[in-house]
Parts: C-alpha cells; structure tokens; sequence
C-alpha cells in the first residue's frame, strides 16, 4: 500500500523569498537519497499565497519536474496543518521529510535518518538543526537537540523538520489544523500520548533559519496555545509521572539505542 | 602496617576499562609487590563520572602494588583504620552526599587515615579546582593528587598548605592494548567521522557547524545544556555510552570550555581506550605552553578541517598510540605520590616508567 521511497513534503504560504532555498535543499537530499538506492521525491504544497509564490512554484516545477519537483496548490488558506495532511495524502513513498520552507535540509544525511526510522519503526525520527538568523553567517545556536522527554508537554523544542512514518501519521489521525502555529507541537504530544515512537538521533539534519515571523521568535498567541495544550496533555499536571513508549530515545544506526 | 604480601604467587586478572571481549592480562603480583598497606578509595557515586572511573583505574594500580585497595562511596566507608586514603575528589563527594552531614564523615575519616589526599582531575583555574582545594583544607587533607598532562600551579594552590603531587595520566599496564588496530577492516567499521561531545556553547556550536559544512556532515554531537554528567539518568552521555560512540568513531573532537590551557587528559585515554583518534581544539588566539604531550593532536581552530582532511586516520592512530605507551604510566605516577607520603621506600614501587616497557618485562617473568 505504501511504496517505499522519500517525499520531502514543503509547505509553503506567502515565503517566496526563502522557498528557492529549501526547495534547492530538499531536490540535492532526494538526489542523493536516489543515488542511495531509494526512490524520492519533493513536494511543495502551496496555502493559497498570495505573494509571488505561485509563479515561482510554475518555473521551478517546470524546471525541475524530471528531478522529482511536484506542486500541489490549495484553492483557499487552509493553515499549514492541512497543507502537511495534504502530503500525507498525496505522496508517492512511505517516508515523509515534512520541511518548512524557510529552512534547509543537510541532504547527506538523510539517508541515515531513513536508516533510523527503518531499524526503529518510529513514527517519527528528527535530528539537530543548526539555527542561523537571518543576515548571518553563523550559527548562533542548536535547536531539536535532545530526546522526546515529557518536559515537551511544557515547552516544545522539536521542530517540525523530521522525518515520519506516513501510514503511522494518518493512522492517529493526521497533522490537526487547530492550532494555530503549533501543530507540530500538538502532533508530537498527540503521537506520544497515543503509544508512538519518536526518536532523536544526534547528527544534522538541517538548518533552521530565525526570520520575522518564524515560531522561535515567540509567537502573541504562545500563553493562550500553552494553556490550550496543557488542557488537552496534560490537565492535571500528571504528564511528568506517565509512561510513554517514546521517553528519551537517542538512536543512531551504528550505534544502536543510547 | 598490614602485611599485604600473599603467601606464594598468585595471579590477578587485570582487564581493561573496555572489558568485554577483551584479552585478561594475568600477572604476577609478587614480582612487582610492595609493602603498601591498606588503601581506601571513596568516590562520589553520582555526580560526574569520570571520578569514579579514575578512582577505578587508581585502584587497578596499586593492587599490583601489592596494597590492599577497597573502593567504596562515602556511606558504605567500613569504620577500619588505613594507611591511605584517596577521596576522588572531596567536592564532589560533598556534592554527591549533600543530604548527609558529608564534610563530618570525611573528618571523621581522616582521623582512621595516616594520609588522606584528595583527588584532582580539574583545571586549576576553575570553580572546580578551587572548591575542591578548600573542601580538601576543610577536612585535613594531607595534600592534592592532580592527575593530567601538565604540572599545575596557581596562588591558591602555592597559599594552601596541600603537598601538591602530580601524577602523569598514563596508561596502565593493563591498558597498552594488544588489539590489531593497525587494520582497514577496524578503519572501516568506524562509519561515524568525528564525535564532539560536551555542555553547550556558543564557540561549540560554531565550531560543529565548520565540522559539519567543511568536513565531513555525518558528524555525531550532543552538546547538551550543563548538567553533572552521572552513570545514569543525566542528559549527557554515560561511560558505557561515550565508550559506544567513540568505538564507531574516527575521530573524537573537542574544545575545552576553559580560557587557559588545558589538555583533559581523560579524553585522550577515552579516545586511546576505544581505539580512535583525540583532536584537541584550541583558539587560534591560544598561547600553549612551551613543551606538552601529544603535541601533533593539538590544534588550532583555523587548521583543524583542512588537517582532518588531509591526514589518514590509520596512520594518525599509530602514531597517537605509540606516544601514549610511551609515555610514564599511570602506576609510576602513584608510586611517586607513595614515595612521597613516605608509603613506600624510594627504591620501591619500581612499576615501569613507560608501560610498554613493562609489558615486555612482565612477558619475560
């Protein structure tokens, strides 16, 4: 039912500066996932932008469609929960590299990541991102960087860059379109809650560029989103002495669990 | 003094900090034992591990010694009397036990002990240090025992009153491996390039980003925000995991957190242990001392990538190896610190100055 292979998944509302630069990433990452041995591809699904993101989206996908480049445009603003059920739905390959379209993929690692989540059977496996704001050379910081442990439920710090499970997704019920900005929040809590592996393995697997407008600079709404996801996770503060099956995994497939 | 002399010779089975899979070395204490006496070792249990691991490894070496050694964490100290006693280190095992009257037990103990050292495996220019330096003047200790590359020295050491004894990090006999690592196939299976493992800061992160774009990506890191790193349950990796890593691993990168210079030693003997490389980064800025070991394995932050680039690990290996069996071990070094607490007299203790050295006797005997 799922073929196995790699989607790079980019959805992308209203980012017509940066998209050229995750889309670049994510087609050099299917590359050398093809020259691995796995078929993939790169899917953007547009939000309905506004900008000039839909003529861009023609000239890349013309440009780049024998190099598995494939757009898929919503009619209406539907938030980026339902542009990641859109990959989910469409896609060609199990695996799927959910990628914002401000970030960048480090594409010689991706197949150690598919490895991972091979070896695992997580749901989810995600790897450190170099953080860079915007205008500098450097890295100022990391970010994903550390195992799935319930302090989540109080302050997420797993970026939605990773790689997941597509039947393991959908079988949960998809990305939810309900939270404003935090959707991968919700679906890691949600995952977690509902028995599913996330695992974190300590190797690059991107760059996460700080730009006006991106959830690292702190969002207006975070104290009413908090209070929200504490109300559906974690009502009674109890979270911190329940179980799950995805606490503090760290894998590498040299290396096995750490 | 006790007589810890066996009747007879008699073998003891020796095994690396690796253990597993690995050759035993039995050798013959009566030909190198000594009069010691009694020796307590009292570690922290918790807090940072590689206390613990010293404390395991100093055990390992006066035992040939022929003292009698027990090790043990502070609240299962026997109530005997010794002719030493090591604590590794007074602060941390302070720290360790800080729900218990710790500093009243160790003064306690210090009145059982005839000599009672603290252990010090810090940078003196840290809190570290220093806050050891007190806790050990706090309960009497007779002197510091710094195990590392260099001599140290600082004003609050000179002001102490602390004999201070340096003791060259070297290996143990036991610990000059046999293991074929001079192989292709050894290379081979090392797929992870480079591990840098350590707290998290700026100049570490900005330095992996430059491991990751210019040298190689695949790059294990964890640089996890400062926490003690304990046997378990810390966010850092343990012994046992470090000891995984660094057995895939090429080469083990790392830059220290301190200003000064400082070489931990211990990650030098992890990477010897697990049969990879140690790169030492340091600033370019950085003005190290004239004269210190393992100087091809020091480098500056400008030159690290194009020298990982260019060099062959195989050969680096060697050439690292060789150095290190070289050098004094870890036994002579104690016996010095013996020799000098009046535990030994000077022509005892006689444990090879380098420890390949002291293979080659011991496979003559």
């Amino acid at each position: 039912m799922y073929q196995d292979g790699l989607t790079i998944a980019i959805p992308t509302w209203n980012h017509e500066v940066f998209l050229p630069r995750a889309v670049r990433s994510a087609l050099e990452a299917a590359r050398m996932v093809r020259t691995a041995g796995t078929q993939a591809e790169v899917m953007v699904v547009d939000d309905a932008s506004r900008d000039g993101t839909h003529s861009l989206l023609r000239q890349l996908e013309a440009r780049y469609y024998k190099d598995g480049l494939r757009v898929r445009i919503h009619p209406s603003n539907l938030r980026v929960g339902s542009a990641r059920n859109t990959a989910l739905r469409e896609a060609s390959y199990r695996y799927i590299l959910f990628l914002d379209a401000d970030n960048e993929i480090i594409g010689a690692n991706v197949s150690l990541f598919l490895q991972a989540i091979r070896d695992t059977s997580a749901a989810v496996v995600y790897g450190s991102l170099l953080v860079r704001k915007l205008g500098s050379p450097r890295v100022c910081d990391l970010t994903s960087h550390g195992s799935f442990q319930n302090r989540v439920f109080d302050d997420n710090y797993i970026d939605a860059l990773a790689l997941v499970d597509r039947p393991q997704i959908i079988d949960v019920g998809g990305a939810s379109s309900e939270w404003l900005n935090w959707e991968d929040w919700e679906l890691w809590a949600h995952l977690a809650c509902n028995g599913r592996r996330i695992v974190f393995m300590p190797v690059a697997l991107g760059y996460y560029h700080i730009v006006p407008g991106s959830k690292l600079q702190g969002m207006k709404n975070q104290q009413e989103m908090d209070g929200r996801l504490k109300r559906t996770f974690n009502q009674t503060g109890f979270r911190h002495y329940l179980r799950t099956r995805t606490n503090q995994l760290r894998y590498h497939p040299a290396l096995g669990y750490l | 003094m006790v007589q810890a002399r066996q009747q007879g010779t008699w073998a003891h089975p020796i095994t690396t900090m690796l253990g597993k899979g690995e050759k035993a070395l039995h050798m013959d204490a009566s030909s190198n034992a000594v009069d010691v006496g009694t020796v307590l070792i009292v570690i922290p249990g918790t807090a940072n591990y590689y206390y613990n691991l010293y404390a395991r490894w100093i055990a390992d070496a006066f035992r040939p010694m022929g003292a009698k050694v027990e090790l043990c964490v502070l609240s299962q100290v026997p109530s005997a009397t010794y002719d030493l006693c090591l604590v590794s280190n007074v602060c941390e095992i302070e720290w360790a036990n800080h729900e218990d009257d710790a500093r009243a037990r160790i003064l306690q103990l210090r009145r059982r002990c005839k000599t009672l050292i603290s252990f010090n495996a810090d940078f003196v220019h840290t809190h570290w240090f220093l806050n050891n330096l007190s806790a050990a003047r706090a309960v009497g200790a007779d002197g510091i025992c710094d195990v590392g590359f260099l001599r140290q020295d600082c004003q609050e050491l000179r002001e102490s009153g602390l004999r201070y004894n340096f003791c060259f990090d070297g290996l143990l006999g036991s610990q000059v491996s046999q293991e074929r690592l001079d192989t292709r196939e050894d290379a081979i299976r090392r797929s992870i390039p480079w591990a840098h493992v350590g707290g998290r800061t700026l100049k570490r992160v900005e330095f992996t980003e430059r491991l990751v774009t210019d040298f190689s990506p695949a790059g294990f890191f964890y640089l996890p925000a400062p926490a003690p790193v304990t046997e378990k349950d810390s966010p850092h990796l343990n012994e046992e995991l470090m000891e995984r890593v660094l057995r895939c691993t090429r080469y083990y990168v790392w830059l220290s957190k301190h200003d000064g210079f400082f070489m931990e030693s211990l990650r030098f003997k992890m990477a010897y242990l697990a049969g990879c490389v140690p790169i030492k980064v340091v600033e370019d800025t950085a003005e190290p001392p004239g004269d210190f070991p393992f100087p091809a394995f020091v480098l500056r932050e400008s030159e690290v990538v194009e020298r990982l680039r260019d060099q062959d690990f195989l050969e680096a290996r060697r050439a690292f190896r060789e150095e290190y069996a070289r050098r004094p071990s870890l036994e002579a070094g104690l016996a010095s610190l013996l020799r000098d607490h009046g535990h030994l007299a000077p022509e005892e203790g006689a444990a090879s100055a380098s420890p390949s050295r002291g293979r080659a006797l011991r496979a003559c005997a």
